[in-house]
């Protein structure tokens, strides 16, 4: 996991917290920062073969996602993609999509610092996540590498689930999350996981949703 | 609340959709030859019906796709969901009865009555 939270030229938009715990390790809240996120626009016929030359991933059906070690690939809508790759690789990315996918109707464009990464995981996950959602949380609604856009409280995002519930340790899914968005929705989990033992962080500014 | 069906992403809540109008108002081709009347009928004058009724809807936080929708605006029951550019599914809407208990058709009460949707004159 990519704990670096500031380097010479950015800062996470959640540098001032840290990660968090519920006792017994039942949940676990915390922010990978940088991820490389691109954003593919186009139809599938023609992202698909460069996608695959260039990550080794298939494009995922609706509401999928498909992962490698190092990327990701979710399926946003039936004309759009979102990329992920290792911290600092979107240049190499976008260069590398580019050659491959000259000359064709698509777009592709550069989201690394408009979203940012928060981990959830462990058994009470679902659960915690349940607090915020309107989406069907229960392990035979949303499925291991399901992807879906929503909201959690007032902010909007994208839930994948990237670990399965059978692994040791529970289950994990990412949130990516608007930058602006992201204090808040920190927040806002750790106040939903309150019944767990996790401790509640407060924002730095505005006020939390009181359920 | 809705559960709505979107036809990309599968049930989800109307939490995550906006409403966006009336379904199947087609831009006018030739809008330099028309009235003030006319534009006004184009971008203002909606049926408001009560019944069967085509509107659109746009997955705000999911896909962001515009689809249109069969609703039933006296029950809000939803009786179809289909995509931009098909033409409405033929449906039977079943209609709610009068504070009596009276069929809302032919009960002679005007404020209850259903007015279903012309399915000729909507594609």
């Amino acid at each position: 996991m990519n704990a670096v939270k500031n380097t010479p030229v950015r800062r996470s938009p959640l540098a001032h917290r840290t990660a968090m715990s519920a006792p017994d390790d039942v949940l676990h809240l915390s922010e990978r920062a940088f991820d490389a996120k691109i954003v593919l626009r186009g139809l599938p016929e023609a992202l698909g073969p460069a996608v695959a030359k260039v990550t080794g991933l298939e494009l995922p059906s609706a509401t999928r996602s498909t992962a490698s070690e190092t990327h990701r690939l979710l399926w946003q809508s039936p004309d759009e993609f979102l990329l992920l790759g290792p911290m600092d690789s979107e240049s190499a990315l976008m260069s590398a999509l580019a050659v491959e996918l000259e000359g064709q109707h698509v777009q592709t464009v550069n989201v690394t610092d408009y979203h940012t990464t928060l981990v959830l995981s462990g058994p009470r996950a679902r659960e915690t996540l349940m607090t915020l959602s309107t989406l069907d949380l229960h392990p035979r609604g949303f499925t291991p590498d399901q992807v879906a856009g929503t909201t959690f409280g007032h902010a909007s995002g994208w839930l994948v689930q990237t670990v399965d519930d059978g692994a040791e340790g529970g289950p994990s899914f990412d949130i990516l999350v608007r930058w602006s968005h992201a204090d808040y929705l920190f927040c806002e989990l750790t106040h939903g996981a309150r019944a767990f033992g996790m401790p509640e962080a407060k924002p730095v500014s505005g006020e939390l949703m009181e359920i | 609340m809705f559960v709505i069906d979107c036809p990309n992403c599968g049930s989800r809540d109307q939490s995550e959709f906006t409403y966006a109008g009336e379904a199947h108002i087609a831009r006018p081709t030739e809008s330099e030859n028309m009235t003030d009347a006319e534009w006004a009928e184009f971008v203002f004058m909606r049926t408001n019906t009560k019944g069967l009724f085509a509107e659109r809807w746009w997955h705000a936080t999911g896909c962001r796709k515009f689809f249109n929708m069969l609703r039933n605006t006296a029950t809000d029951e939803i009786h179809a969901v289909y995509r931009i550019g098909e033409k409405p599914p033929k449906v039977t809407a079943n209609l709610p009865l009068t504070p009596a208990g009276e069929s809302s058709i032919g009960s002679g009460n005007d404020a209850v009555k259903i007015m279903t949707r012309d399915e000729e004159n909507a594609s």
